[in-house]
Formats: structure tokens, C-alpha cells, sequence
């Protein structure tokens, strides 16, 4: 059903989605490993506790944006214990298309300031 | 797990379910993570980890609630309906919005629940409190109070001190064995001088409670030694009182009884010294051979005694090795001989005869609950019928039966909380007052408290009753046949004859419980106002009383004694508008009263027979005049009644006429003790009327006054006979004792007629308490049987109006609908009259003046309870003899 809308129309995203996407664009990730990811990403400014997380994780399986997968084998010893989450085909889409979008929101701004 | 996981997991309860079920591991584990990480962080980030942690649990929670709000929609919208918790939550909303729409029902039966709820509870949490709680130590099951049998009564006695040391020396079953010795002391400095109740205790009296001062020490062995140095440790209450909770108290010096000791320690808050459960407080403690120069005499026993019972022994292994340990000692002491060391749990004699009290009340208010509940089950009865055209239609659509019974479990749910919410306020309110209006002989009484236990015992109350009150009889109503149910038209629903017969049964038990309540409380009336009638033997009205005590040590002397007392009694006597002052040893109807035995001059007793004995008090002169009791004959006491006068006595009429049956008391001789004794011969002088000693329920026995002037004592209670404002004389009495003595403690008096009033103090409470339950009773019946009587009117509105329209009297209306009621009313006091017979044996020990049967009141308390009947069944009756016959026939 949401995978026949157009990606433009789920956007913008909140920085907390944004950034999960980006994420778990590398690859499949477990909750925890997400959260430290984005941390380095934005630099310490975006830290998710932990019902952030889930609750973020819970929206974006239900928009159908990220899937749980199978555990990739490549974690510690509670690797087996954890879920590990991947990107769908629409939420790829959904990255790509915020990220064009902001790309042009750069490139507009960029172009305005004489950069 | 550590404890911040146990209190995150607890908080995770704050998210929706379906997420928790979710995602609650993976939480766990997330925070788990952080923690590694923060491992090495110290307290510092570990406090900061906690805060980031909140604000994440507070900034979440709210969307994760619109989250799982919107899955639910999406459910539902999908046609499969709610499941699990939705459904629940669903019927209570709908239950919550049929209640909202029709208010009348809700409230009556909230009130009616939360009435007999809130009653109960406030009687549970008095029993609770008193009764049910463990006493407040560790491990209070092994807490006895240790004494000495003698005679083969079963009362426990005080020791003798040599006894104790013996036994303490000797047992094993104990662990621990301490003795104390309760005397009142006076604090001087930092204020008005204070009289405290103190306690020598020997130093294992802390390892028996088995608490410890909270700050400074116990008493070591060496403190309880002679020649150590005085210390002393502090309740906590006189640690607030006096001292404002000074934390520097520890290490100080106070002085007691002009003796200096220095503070060790402080107790507890929560601290009840077993002594005070059934005595009074104890405010200080010192060691026991500090306060006591009598420790090594055999003869007379006065130190109390509480143990810890080794773990392991019971109470009857104990007693067997007490026993033999008794025997032991009495053979090396012969003068022991007789005196059995023997044991009882502290709980029994804590508790002692309140529970047969607290049983009654509690008993009480169980048939208050009983009527409250035949009035939810009536009104609920009243709405099932209502209903069972909504019911009927609900099946015929195809509602599963299950489904309605489970709306119906949600609406006695729903009502059954918020009930149980008021009935919680309403218990709040009721222990509040009953320990306002502390009965004065319950022990624990700082104990009783709403607690969670209360709560929770009001909560299942309210939802027992509600459920079974509610539901049963709804169910019933709902298995009445759905097809004849929809074929009658809605005005004419009529409750099946099953039902109907329920619903009289109810009125029928409701009134019977309701008699029996108000014969119970109407027995204790009377007996109350039999016991104000009652002549005291002196007029309380316009007088005041003191009680002033001299220390033996300041005073030791009968002549320094008595030149306190004659210059204190002067000094009131002078103060403008004084009409008469004096002063006796004992007060009448004070805590105290003595006896004595006593032979009038002539009597011969027999070889075997005991002189006779009577009530004894040293009076002043002055004292019958400020009571304003009688003088028969002869005169009273008088100033020059002293030492170097001739011995007199006054006696009472009662003391008269037991004597001198047949002679003039006036000019007889008596003295105090055997015929043979020491004690000189007085002559009575006078002879005044009864007065009741002991307080108004007891008798008055013979009494004998001698003169205070020749035998003075430490302690008058002055009574003051005046004109003047009660509060500003008792001010200057006051003055003119510190005038003579600054360092007196005076903390004992009042008017007189409060004095009385304090004196039936007791059967005052208990009377209030039946009769507010049973005012409760009264009213819920009264209510159930006007709902009833209201309900059946409304039924036979078209069956008035035919009759109406063919000719009948509003009269013979009005009849036919209270018929019913009396009818059922009838059969209620029949049934409640012979229970009332059969039970209300139980208040024999609290009846007075009146036998517990006494025909007067139970015919009047009948009598009350069929005129509310007949008040509640006329009052919609006349509605209905008003009804206009057009009017009624044409609605249908």
C-alpha cells in the first residue's frame, strides 16, 4: 500500500528517522549499535535513549520503512539475543529521496550565498 | 540484576502493552549497554546516565502512546475488533457513559457502597491497628511478659528484685530477660517544671525489644552498676517536646528529680515502649540500680518483667522451665516460697479484653456493610429489570451472551473502584475521629492508620460486594426469556415473580439487621443516660480541681509536708471570689482510690474472719463544702483536726448503715486494721452523703475520711468552689502553688464536671460509635425499603390508575402500596426481634442500670424502625394516589 505512494511524499523526516536510515544504509544493524552509530554520525548531538530508540525503531517498522533480518553473525557473544533491523526497498527509497532533497536544499543555498 | 535495572524495568510498565511486549528486552538490554559503557564514569556519570535515561523514558512515553492508540484504530477499522485489554477498555468507557447518562442509579449505589465500605474499613483499620498488626520488633512473637504467680491466680505479679536476678541468672529458655520499674519524675529546667513517667530497666532491656537507641547508646552492664554514673536515654517524643529535637541532646545534662544525669541516647520515633502498650507512655529510661536503693529485699515484689523467648523455644517449654527454676529458688529462699515465675506472649496481654470490644463493633459494622449491600443488590435488581428489553434486543442481534456478561462484570467493576475511592476518603475521615476521640482504654492507639492494607482491604470489599451484589442478580435477571421479554411493551415490564420474591427477601434481612443494630445501640443509649442520672454525691457544676504532688525527698517530713499543703490551701483560699476550698488524697472519680480495712469498736470478728473494708481518703477541711456533698448529721473537718487534736473520722451514709444499723454513726469509735492493732481509736464526728469514688457506673461503697492535717501525705487534689471564669482561677491557683514551690510539676486539672464527664469517657465512645452505626443502618434501610416501595409504585401506575378510575379512594392507594411495605417490614422485626433476643447477651458487660433484654428499649427501638418504614413506604405511596387515572392510562 505505502510502497505505491511516492517516496517525496513521506518527507521531510525527523532527524531521529534521517539518521537511522543513514545508519542502516551500511547494512543491517541491532538497536543498540543504531543508536551509537547515529551518536558518531552527528557528532554526540543526537543521542537516543533507549525508548527513543524503540519507539523510533516501532514507527518506522510499522511505516514499513525498516525490516528486521536475520542476525549477520558478525557480533559479540549476545549477538543471537539481539534484533537486527535493515532497511526496505522503500525505505532506501525514502533515504534517497531526502537526501535529494536536501541535496538541492544545499545546492539552492549555496547558489543564493554565492558560495 | 542490579537495582536500577529492577526500578527501569518497573518503569517500563508506563508504556503501552503491545509496545512493552515488543520492544521491553531490547530496552533492558539498550540500557544495560549504556551502563558498560558509563562503567568507568563514577558516580558522576552514573547520576548523569540515570537523568539521561528519565528524560528519555518522559520524552517517549507519549508518542509511543499515540503510536499504539493508532494501531489500535487501524485494528479496529479492519473490522476484527478490539482484543485483550481494548475490549475491557472499551466497555468501561461505554459503562462509564451509561452511568453519565443515567447519574441517579450510579450515585445511589456508589453512596450506598461506599457508605457500608467506608464504615467497615474504618473499623478494619482500628481492628487492624490494634488487634491484627504484629506488635511493632522484630520478631514480636518471642516477646513475653515474664512474672510471678502466687495463690494460684492467674494474673501476673511483679517480682521481687532478688527473685528476678535469681531467675534471669537461671533461665535458658530466655534469650534475654529484663525488668523494669515504671515511677513518675519531675524534669526541671528549660521551662515549666514536667513530670515524665520513667523506667529503671536493667541494660538488656534493648536486646529484649530488640531496638536500640537511634542516636547515643544503650545502657551497658556497667552503667546498672552502683556508684556508675547517672545516665539517662530519652524518648523521642520528650526529645521533640522539650527540646525541640536538639541533635547536641546527646551528652548533656538534665535533671530529674534534682538529681543530674547525662543523655546517652535518644529512642526511635517508632519506638512503643512495651511498658506503655498497656500503661500510659514512658518518656526516659535509666538504668535500674540508679533509681532503685532496694534492689537486694525479698519481701515485696515491684519490678515488671518482659523477655525474648530464645529462638526455637515455646511458650510451654518455657513456663515447665520457669516452673522448675521457681522451685530452685525456693528452696535455697524459703520466703520465695509460693511465688512461680511464669510466662505470657506480650501480644495476649497487649491486646487483652479490646478484642471482645472490637469483635462487637466490628460485628456492627458488618451488618451495616450486610444492609448497604442489600440496598446495591436491590438497586441493581431494579436496573436489570430495566434493562432486560436492552438485553433481550442485544441476544437477538446476536451478542454473545459472554459478552454481555462481561459488560455488565465492567459496569460492577467500575462502580465497585469508584466506591471503594470514596469509601478510602471516608475511612480517612473515620480514623481520624476515632483517634481524636481517643476511647482512652485501647491500646496501640498511635498504631491505628489508613495504610495500604486498609486500602486494599477496601478495595476487595468493595469489589466482593459489588460483584456479587451486582452481578448475581443482574445474571438472573438476564436469563428471563428474551422472546416474551421483546413481545411486552416497555412501560409494562413487570420483574419476574422470582425476582420480585428476591427483592422482599432483601427488605425482609435488611430490616432484621437493621433491628438488631438498633436494639444494640438503643440498649447502650439508655444505659448512658442511666448513667448521667446517676447523683455523683456532689454538685460538679461551678467548681475546678488540681492535683499537686511534693517530692517525698524535698518534703520528708509529715511536718514539712503539712506546711506546704495548710500555706498552698491558704493562699487559694484568700483568691477573690473563692466560695470554699479543700483538698483530699484522692480525687473522686480520679485514677486512684484506696482501701482499707478497718474495726468498729465493739465488732468481734469471728476467728477466721477478716475485718471489713472500705474505700479510705484523707480530706481537708473545707473539701465537702467546695463539692457541696450532704452533711447528714454532725460536722466536717476543720483546721484544728491536726496532729495535736483528737482523732476523728468522718464516714458516708453507706459506711453508717453498714455499721450501725441501729444506732447513732455520731460519737461511734473506729480504728484502722485488726481490732488489736497499733492504730488509735477515731471518733466520728460526721456523716455525709455517698459519694461515688470510683466514677458514676460504680457503686458507692462505704467510705471513711480522716483529716488530712493528722496524717499528711504527698499529694492533694484541691477543689475550688467559685464564681469566677474556670480558666482564669485555675491560673492563679497555679500561681499561688509556685509561690510557695517553684519547681512543681502541676499538669493535673480542669473543671469538675469535665472531671465527671472524664469518668464515663468510655461507655460515651462506644455509645457514640453503635449509634452512629446504627443511624447508618437506619438510613440505608430506610432508603431500601422507600427505592422498593418507590419502584413498585411506578410498576403499578396503570394498575392505580384503573383502579382509581373505578372508584378507589386515594386512601385505599395509598394502603395498598404501604400494605406490601409493612408487610415485608413486619416479617423483618419478627425475624430481627428474635435475633435481637438471642445476641444482645453479648453486651452484657456493657449495658447499665438495665438488663440487656430490657423490654422498654427494644420495644421502642422496634417501634422507631417500623415508623421510618411507614415514613418511607407513604412518601411514594401518596405519590401514587395522586396520579391522574387519565394521565396514567394514556402514557402507554
Amino acid at each position: 500500500m505505502a510502497r505505491r505512494r511516492k517516496a517525496d511524499e513521506a518527507l521531510p523526516l525527523t532527524p531521529v528517522v534521517f539518521h537511522t536510515l543513514i545508519a542502516l544504509a551500511s547494512g543491517p544493524a541491532h538497536g543498540y549499535a543504531i543508536a551509537q552509530e547515529v551518536e558518531r554520525e552527528t557528532g554526540g548531538r543526537l543521542r537516543m535513549g533507549p525508548g527513543t530508540l524503540y519507539g523510533s525503531l516501532q514507527r518506522m517498522r510499522d511505516e514499513e520503512l525498516i525490516e528486521e533480518s536475520a542476525n549477520p553473525g558478525e557480533d559479540g557473544v549476545h549477538s543471537e539475543r539481539r534484533r537486527y533491523y535493515r532497511l526496505t526497498r522503500w525505505g532506501a527509497a525514502v533515504l534517497r529521496a531526502e537526501t535529494g532533497r536536501l541535496r538541492r536544499a544545499v545546492e539552492l543555498a549555496d547558489g543564493r550565498m554565492g558560495a | 540484576m542490579t537495582t536500577a535495572e529492577r526500578l527501569y524495568r518497573m518503569l517500563l510498565r508506563l508504556y503501552p502493552a503491545s509496545f512493552r511486549s515488543e520492544y521491553a528486552a531490547d530496552l533492558e538490554q539498550a540500557l544495560r549497554d549504556r551502563s558498560a559503557e558509563h562503567r568507568h564514569a563514577g558516580s558522576v556519570g552514573r547520576v548523569r546516565l540515570a537523568w539521561f535515561v528519565a528524560g528519555d523514558l518522559l520524552r517517549s512515553l507519549p508518542s509511543a502512546h499515540m503510536q499504539s492508540r493508532r494501531a489500535l484504530r487501524a485494528a479496529a477499522g479492519r473490522g476484527g475488533g478490539p482484543s485483550g485489554f481494548g475490549v475491557w477498555a472499551a466497555d468501561a468507557r461505554y459503562a462509564v457513559r451509561g452511568f453519565v447518562r443515567r447519574p441517579g442509579f450510579f450515585v445511589a449505589a456508589v453512596l450506598t457502597l461506599a457508605l457500608g465500605v467506608g464504615a467497615s474499613t474504618t473499623m478494619f483499620s482500628v481492628v487492624d491497628g490494634v488487634v491484627l498488626r504484629p506488635l511493632p520488633y522484630p520478631d514480636p512473637d518471642r516477646l513475653v511478659v515474664v512474672g510471678v504467680r502466687t495463690g494460684g491466680e492467674q494474673r501476673l505479679f511483679p517480682s521481687t528484685p532478688p527473685d528476678f536476678f535469681d531467675m534471669r541468672g537461671a533461665t535458658r529458655s530466655l534469650e534475654h530477660v529484663a525488668a523494669s520499674r515504671l515511677q513518675s519524675l519531675t524534669l526541671l529546667g528549660d521551662g515549666d517544671p514536667l513530670s515524665v513517667t520513667g523506667a529503671g530497666v536493667s541494660p538488656s532491656y534493648f536486646d529484649v525489644v530488640g531496638v536500640r537507641p537511634m542516636s547515643g547508646l544503650a545502657f551497658t552492664e556497667a552503667d546498672d552498676s552502683r556508684g556508675a554514673e547517672p545516665v539517662a536515654v530519652l524518648s523521642w517524643g520528650l526529645w521533640q517536646r522539650r527540646f525541640g529535637g536538639d541533635r547536641s541532646i546527646v551528652g548533656r545534662m538534665l535533671e530529674f528529680d534534682g538529681r543530674r544525669f547525662t543523655v546517652v541516647g535518644v529512642m526511635p520515633r517508632r519506638f512503643h515502649p512495651p511498658e506503655a502498650i498497656y500503661h500510659g507512655d514512658v518518656e526516659v529510661w535509666f538504668p535500674l540500680s540508679l533509681v532503685s536503693d532496694d534492689l537486694d529485699q525479698r519481701e515485696s515484689g515491684f519490678l515488671q518483667s518482659i523477655g525474648r523467648l530464645a529462638p526455637g523455644v515455646t511458650v510451654m517449654a518455657a513456663t515447665s522451665e520457669l516452673e522448675r527454676i521457681s522451685a530452685t529458688i525456693a528452696i535455697e529462699h524459703p520466703e520465695s516460697e509460693g511465688r512461680v515465675w511464669s510466662i505470657e506472649p506480650l501480644r495476649e496481654r497487649t491486646i487483652g479484653d479490646v478484642g471482645t470490644t472490637l469483635a462487637i463493633l466490628l460485628g456492627a459494622v458488618g451488618f451495616v456493610l450486610l444492609i448497604a449491600c442489600a440496598n446495591v443488590a436491590n438497586l441493581f435488581l431494579v436496573r436489570a429489570t430495566e434493562r432486560s428489553r436492552e438485553m433481550a434486543l442485544r441476544t437477538a442481534l446476536g451478542a454473545k451472551r459472554s459478552v454481555l456478561v462481561r459488560l455488565l462484570v465492567i459496569e460492577s467493576i467500575v462502580l465497585s473502584v469508584v466506591a471503594a475511592a470514596v469509601a478510602a476518603v471516608l475511612a480517612y475521615g473515620g480514623v481520624a475521629a476515632f483517634r481524636a476521640t481517643n476511647p482512652g482504654d485501647l491500646p496501640r492507639l498511635a498504631e491505628i492508620a489508613v495504610d495500604v492494607r486498609v486500602l486494599v482491604f477496601a478495595l476487595v470489599v468493595s469489589l466482593a460486594t459489588g460483584l456479587v451484589f451486582g452481578l448475581v442478580p443482574a445474571l438472573g435477571a438476564g436469563r428471563t426469556g428474551q422472546a416474551h421479554v421483546l413481545r411486552e411493551g416497555a412501560a409494562h415490564l413487570s420483574a419476574s415473580r422470582a425476582m420480585s420474591r428476591l427483592r422482599s427477601g432483601l427488605i425482609v434481612g435488611q430490616t432484621a439487621v437493621a433491628l438488631v443494630l438498633l436494639a444494640g445501640a438503643g440498649l447502650l443509649i439508655h444505659s448512658f443516660v442511666r448513667l448521667h442520672q446517676v447523683d455523683p454525691g456532689f454538685q460538679a457544676d461551678g467548681a475546678v480541681w488540681m492535683q499537686v504532688r511534693i517530692g517525698g525527698d524535698e518534703y520528708p517530713s509529715p511536718e514539712a509536708r503539712h506546711a506546704f499543703f495548710a500555706t498552698v490551701l491558704s493562699r487559694i483560699g484568700s483568691l477573690p471570689g473563692v466560695e470554699a476550698v479543700g483538698g483530699s488524697e484522692n480525687m473522686p472519680m480520679g485514677a486512684n482510690s484506696s482501701v482499707t480495712s478497718v474495726s468498729p469498736e465493739g465488732l468481734v470478728p469471728g476467728p477466721q474472719e477478716q475485718p471489713p473494708v472500705v474505700e479510705f481518703n484523707r480530706a481537708t477541711e473545707g473539701f465537702f463544702e467546695a463539692l457541696r456533698t450532704p452533711v447528714l448529721r454532725g460536722r466536717t473537718f476543720s483546721a484544728s483536726d491536726d496532729r495535736g487534736g483528737e482523732p476523728v473520722a468522718v464516714v458516708n451514709q453507706a459506711l453508717a448503715t453498714q455499721f450501725w444499723p441501729d444506732r447513732d454513726a455520731l460519737g461511734q469509735r473506729l480504728k484502722l486494721g485488726e481490732p488489736a492493732s497499733e492504730s488509735p481509736w477515731m471518733r466520728v464526728v460526721g456523716v455525709v452523703g455517698d459519694l461515688r469514688q470510683r466514677g458514676l457506673g460504680e457503686a458507692s461503697d462505704p467510705q471513711l475520711y480522716i483529716p488530712w492535717r493528722q496524717a499528711p501525705r504527698t499529694g492533694v487534689a484541691f477543689v475550688v468552689r467559685s464564681r469566677n471564669e474556670p480558666g482564669s482561677l485555675l491560673r492563679a491557683m497555679k500561681e499561688q502553688v509556685w509561690a510557695v514551690d517553684p519547681t512543681l510539676p502541676i499538669e493535673r486539672y480542669g473543671t469538675l464536671e469535665s472531671h465527671v464527664a472524664g469518668s464515663i469517657v468510655e461507655p460515651r465512645f462506644y455509645t457514640l460509635l453503635l449509634s452512629t452505626f446504627a443511624g447508618l443502618a437506619l438510613v440505608l434501610a430506610f432508603i431500601g425499603l422507600y427505592g422498593t416501595i418507590a419502584y413498585a409504585v411506578e410498576q403499578r401506575t396503570r394498575e392505580i390508575g384503573v383502579r382509581v378510575a373505578l372508584g378507589a379512594r386515594p386512601g385505599d392507594v395509598v394502603w395498598l402500596m404501604i400494605g406490601r411495605g409493612m408487610l415485608l417490614t413486619g416479617i423483618g422485626l419478627a425475624i430481627g426481634g428474635v435475633v435481637t433476643l438471642a445476641s444482645t447477651q453479648v453486651l452484657s458487660s456493657f449495658v447499665f442500670g438495665i438488663t440487656p433484654r430490657d423490654p422498654a428499649t427494644l420495644a421502642l427501638t422496634a417501634l422507631t424502625l417500623a415508623a421510618a418504614a411507614l415514613l418511607a413506604c407513604w412518601l411514594p405511596a401518596r405519590r401514587a394516589s395522586r396520579l391522574d387515572p387519565a394521565h396514567t392510562l394514556r402514557t402507554d
